[in-house]
């Protein structure tokens, strides 16, 4: 059975390691980018697709509400689950992100029990490394 | 006599316009600088409370990486020392029926997942990185700002003609403001949770 593949798109390298070493350990395989320009570029050469996008939402080129909006607006990634990673906590940021089309909203720091969870609940790991 | 009070009354009369003249071309100076060094001083406290924030939560993630760096080395020389004695053991030829042996192991197997455990916890708290980096950028995009609008004030006083802007080669990150290190967020994320349960979908 092949693994599930997670994009992680954030231009902080510190995140982006620490979220692909969280999923990694999990049973993922992980696909960094840093920022919204960078993912879209490279979910367009990966064989096959993407089983979940973690994203942050302050990033240069583009940003993380209109990442999720060009792969909401994408047939092939319509129905991908999106996961904001954001250090903004406020309302206006959370229903932006939800109306964009995230399924849900993670706060930063995080810790990564709680960072698998909500990956656990729309993808299974297949085999916890 | 008259003529040269007349004559010294006109001139007085010419420097006080040419005066009144010079005071209102500083009063519109002074009208076009005071709402930038109002703006700048108003970002000087922003700034220095951020950067002392930054100070402030390095310094608390440093300690607590420190604290779990003991901890996982008086682990580790718990480990060493039980691997030693397991070693005796097994040369003396006592490994049967000795209870302490298994005490030995259980040791060793707690102190190996405690360990795997904090190095955890230290990968964790090395977000502060991503924090305080967005804090510092926070803090260096007011103070270019203010650069800025105080260069402005130089060519608007006549100091300067002409003044160069900030360095356009330096590589700005995205960034919150508001990102705080320093805070417990499983409350928040709770109410994260169910504001975005309660939100509609596009």
């Amino acid at each position: 059975m092949a693994e599930n593949i997670i994009m992680a798109v954030d231009d902080s390298p510190t995140v982006t390691k620490f979220v692909s070493f969280t999923l990694r350990a999990g049973g993922f395989k992980v696909y960094t980018a840093c920022d919204g320009m960078d993912a879209l570029e490279k979910l367009s050469n990966i064989e096959g697709s993407v089983d979940l996008v973690i994203t942050d939402l302050n990033m240069p080129n583009i940003d993380g509400y209109e990442l999720i909006r060009t792969l909401k607006a994408n047939e092939k990634y319509r129905d991908t689950p999106v996961i904001i990673l954001s250090s903004e906590e406020n309302e206006e940021d959370i229903e932006r992100g939800k109306q964009a089309g995230a399924s849900s909203y993670l706060i930063k720091p995080f810790k990564p029990d709680v960072l698998l969870t909500e990956v656990g609940k729309y993808l299974k790991a297949k085999q916890p490394v | 006599m008259s003529i040269k009070n007349t004559e010294i009354t006109g001139q007085i009369r010419k420097e006080l316009e040419e005066l009144t003249a010079s005071i209102g071309k500083m009063m519109d100076v002074f009208r076009q600088i005071r709402q930038p060094i109002q703006e700048s001083s108003d970002k000087v406290p922003t700034t220095t409370k951020q950067l002392e924030r930054v100070t402030q939560q390095t310094e608390q993630a440093t300690q607590k990486m420190l604290d779990i760096v003991e901890s996982i080395t008086n682990r580790e020389s718990d480990i060493i020392k039980a691997v030693g004695q397991l070693k005796k053991t097994i040369q003396e030829g006592g490994v049967a029926n000795n209870s302490g042996i298994e005490k030995l192991f259980s040791d060793i197997q707690a102190n190996a997942d405690a360990n795997l455990n904090d190095t955890m916890v230290i990968m964790e708290a090395l977000q502060f990185q991503d924090i305080t980096s967005q804090q510092i950028e926070h803090a260096v995009s007011q103070l270019e700002d203010i650069d800025t609008k105080l260069k402005a004030l130089l060519v608007t006083t006549g100091a300067k003609k002409d003044v160069s802007l900030a360095d356009p080669v330096r590589k700005s990150r995205a960034f919150d403001p508001n990102a705080n290190y320093a805070v417990d967020h499983t409350t928040h994320q709770q109410d994260v949770d169910e504001l975005i349960s309660n939100i509609r979908k596009p």
